[in-house]
């Protein structure tokens, strides 16, 4: 049962992320979710999808600050998902339709699930949560 | 650049152009009298119609998927029951079939099938729950006080067998906490066989009367392809005729006892009420099967040692739809993460589709159709 | 005879609970717990409102809006904090975004025990509430009056 829950999951590099997430799209496989764990050099993500009751998640090892493309132009549903990745763990992850430019939780701190240390990330900082409930910009 | 990367890529850039004609922003919420929960959302109109809807969460952002640092991992169940109080019995099972999956600890044969019953109590007390809460919304008041009423019947047996109302705290790591007797289950099953008459008379009413029907006909629809490919969970899913229910998977004792998913193929708000309605009615029928088939012996095993490094999902099926688990482990007592991917995370892009080109009187009822949890989507 | 010791109205905040404190509130107003044999009836609209029923604990997004809602309400108010979330943050008291019980951000008259509160006690704490608003509603009529006093007879020194 165990095996069934856990499905397979398939490492890949960060380019055969779009191409390997389009050729589940086209086999019919539904996005289950993206997740997110920090590590100290960086972030690694898992994308789930689901096809019945099969799981199989690619996963990729996403060192700090290199950009990792959005796949919400195959699935527009991961928008949620990846906005909320790149305002906890820092991951930049470029292009997502659906920005919401920081504002997700808007807690005060930021980056709070990251692992990678403070200094690694100040350079550039597009996504800080800095507070204010403005409303989202950006285009849904 | 293959054809297809650049495919890919083209779509990542084509403009939205929706949102630059300069449409009517309404603000909805945070505090609003359709839910109790806070949820806000832009909505942008042009005259009465809905272009589109940008939600914004954060109100009850707690951050408790980084509190698993700080404690134990079989003290931790108590802090996931409290991820929602709606599906707290589910989410607490759920963190204890991904950690007993991390720690290779198979369940006694009675505690899954307890799992399942309450599973499904709490299944038919939080549709109900939204059964009220919807016919409020629909200015329904003696309907939303009937089935609040048939709820405290389901409640009461939830505080016989498991000794809480909403946040249940039997579930732990091993098994379960409580063993009511065959006695009280049998003794349970009769006062939900009541419950189980008036809600069949509930759902009667909510389903033929002719002013819901007028509000909630052909409104919200949600196209099958359009509710798979934007992820959506749950009877969102079923009610635009997809047949996905993680019941399936046969945890707890679904794969002895046998279910049947539910689907509808209208995709509108009628279809989600009438999933939910047969839902419930399938529920009872689980709870009956659960009890006459519940087999004697210990309810629970002690969780010895460590977690070993590793990782592992789990799945299960809640009242609002597939939810996912994921713990990993590095092998100390507090885990490293915990994630949980819950059903309203994954529904709210296809809420925000539904919204779009509905009017906006209809706001309100789409978004009750869906049922949304926000203390689950916030976490 | 104080009519707002017998006729309080509701309205009730949701600042970051797990909803379990939520739904049994919702539940003191349906037919098995029934709150409005006190005569209570809950209002959405903080200006008609004098017992603030909040639920869960209070963090740096939604701690304005609990102070908003309170200082809408007319004199004399009670708040009433249900759940050990309300107390203290409960479970979640050591949450990066938890700063802490509503007692942080607005007064506090009414605290109810449990996670989650059950019914009966949310029923008594909003039966002790009223009592509270009616002391408080005296105080307020005894230092009208002594003002009143005290201007009569400031014009009669004149
Ligand atoms: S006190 Fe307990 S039940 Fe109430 S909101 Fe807090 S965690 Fe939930």
């Amino acid at each position: 049962m165990t095996e069934q829950h856990n499905g397979s999951i398939i490492p890949i590099e960060i380019g055969a992320l779009l191409p390997e997430t389009d050729a589940l799209r086209s086999a019919g496989w539904r996005l289950v979710q993206v997740l997110c764990v920090g590590s100290a050099d960086g972030a690694e993500l898992s994308y789930s999808f689901g096809l019945d009751l099969e799981m199989r998640s690619l996963r990729v090892t996403v060192p700090a600050e290199t950009p990792l493309p959005s796949v919400t132009a195959i699935y527009p549903g991961a928008f949620l998902y990846e906005n909320e990745i790149r305002d906890l763990f820092g991951v930049r992850i470029e292009r997502i339709a659906g920005d919401w430019e920081g504002k997700v939780y808007d807690v005060a701190m930021g980056k709070l699930f990251s692992k990678v240390s403070i200094k690694a990330i100040s350079s550039e900082d597009p996504g800080a949560a800095t507070g204010g409930a403005a409303s989202m910009g950006g285009a849904l | 650049m293959s054809g297809q990367d650049k495919r890919v890529q083209d779509a990542a850039h084509a403009p939205r152009e929706d949102f630059v004609k300069g449409p009517t922003v309404i603000p909805f919420g945070p505090q609003h009298p359709v839910l109790p929960e806070p949820l806000h959302f832009d909505l942008l109109l042009e005259d009465e119609k809905v272009l589109g809807a940008i939600p914004q969460i954060g109100y009850i952002h707690r951050g408790l998927e980084l509190l698993v640092e700080k404690r134990d991992f079989a003290d931790y169940v108590h802090v996931a029951e409290r991820i929602c109080g709606i599906c707290s019995f589910m989410h607490g099972m759920g963190y204890c079939e991904a950690v007993e999956s991390l720690l290779g600890l198979p369940i006694p044969d009675r505690a899954r099938y307890l799992r399942t019953f309450w599973c499904e109590l709490e299944r038919v007390h939080s549709h109900l729950l939204w059964m009220g809460l919807a016919a409020d919304a629909l200015g329904f008041e003696s309907l939303f006080m009937a089935a609040w009423r048939t709820r405290e019947l389901v409640l009461d047996v939830a505080e016989e067998t498991a000794g809480g109302r909403v946040i249940f705290g039997s579930a732990i790591v091993g098994g379960v906490s409580k063993d009511p007797s065959d006695e009280t289950l049998a003794r349970c099953i009769k006062a939900l066989a009541l419950a189980r008459e008036e809600v069949k008379r509930l759902s009667m009413v909510m389903l033929q009367n002719i002013t819901v029907r007028h509000r909630l006909e052909g409104v919200g629809v949600l196209s099958a392809d359009a509710a798979y490919a934007l992820g959506a969970v749950g009877p969102m899913l079923r009610a635009s005729g997809r047949a996905y229910d993680a019941r399936s998977l046969g945890y707890a004792a679904y794969g002895e006892i046998g279910f049947e998913t539910v689907v509808e193929t209208a995709g509108d708000c009628m279809a989600r009420a009438i999933v939910r309605a047969r839902e419930i009615e399938q529920s009872f029928a689980i709870m009956d099967k659960v009890v006459a088939a519940i087999p004697a012996g210990p309810v629970s095993v002690p969780a010895k040692g460590m977690p070993p490094k590793g990782e592992s999902f789990a799945r299960l099926e809640q009242p609002r739809g597939e939810v996912v688990y994921y713990v990993r482990s590095n092998g100390t007592r507090n885990l490293e993460r915990f994630r949980v991917r819950t059903p309203t995370f994954a529904n709210v892009p296809a809420m925000v589709e539904a919204m779009r080109g509905s009017s906006l009187a209809d706001v309100p009822t789409i978004v009750l159709t869906i049922d949304p949890c926000i203390s689950c989507t916030e976490r | 005879m104080s009519s707002i010791e017998r006729s309080p109205w509701l309205i009730h905040y949701d600042a970051s609970s797990c909803n379990g404190c939520d739904i049994e509130v919702l539940a003191c107003l349906t037919p098995v717990y029934d709150a409005e044999r006190f005569g209570c009836i809950v209002t959405g609209d903080p200006k008609q409102a004098d017992i603030f029923l909040v639920t869960g604990s209070v963090n740096h997004l939604n701690a304005p809006i609990v102070k908003n809602i309170y200082d809408q309400m007319p004199e004399p108010k009670a708040v009433v904090a249900i759940g050990a979330c309300a107390y203290s943050g409960g479970v979640f008291a050591e949450c990066y975004n938890v700063s802490g019980g509503v007692a942080s951000t607005i007064p506090v008259d009414v605290y109810v025990p449990g996670c989650a509160a059950k019914p009966e006690s949310i029923l008594d704490g909003v039966v002790r509430a009223a009592q509270i608003l009616k002391e408080k509603e005296k105080a307020m009529r005894a230092t009208r009056k002594a003002e009143r006093k005290g201007r009569k007879a400031e014009g009669a020194q004149r």
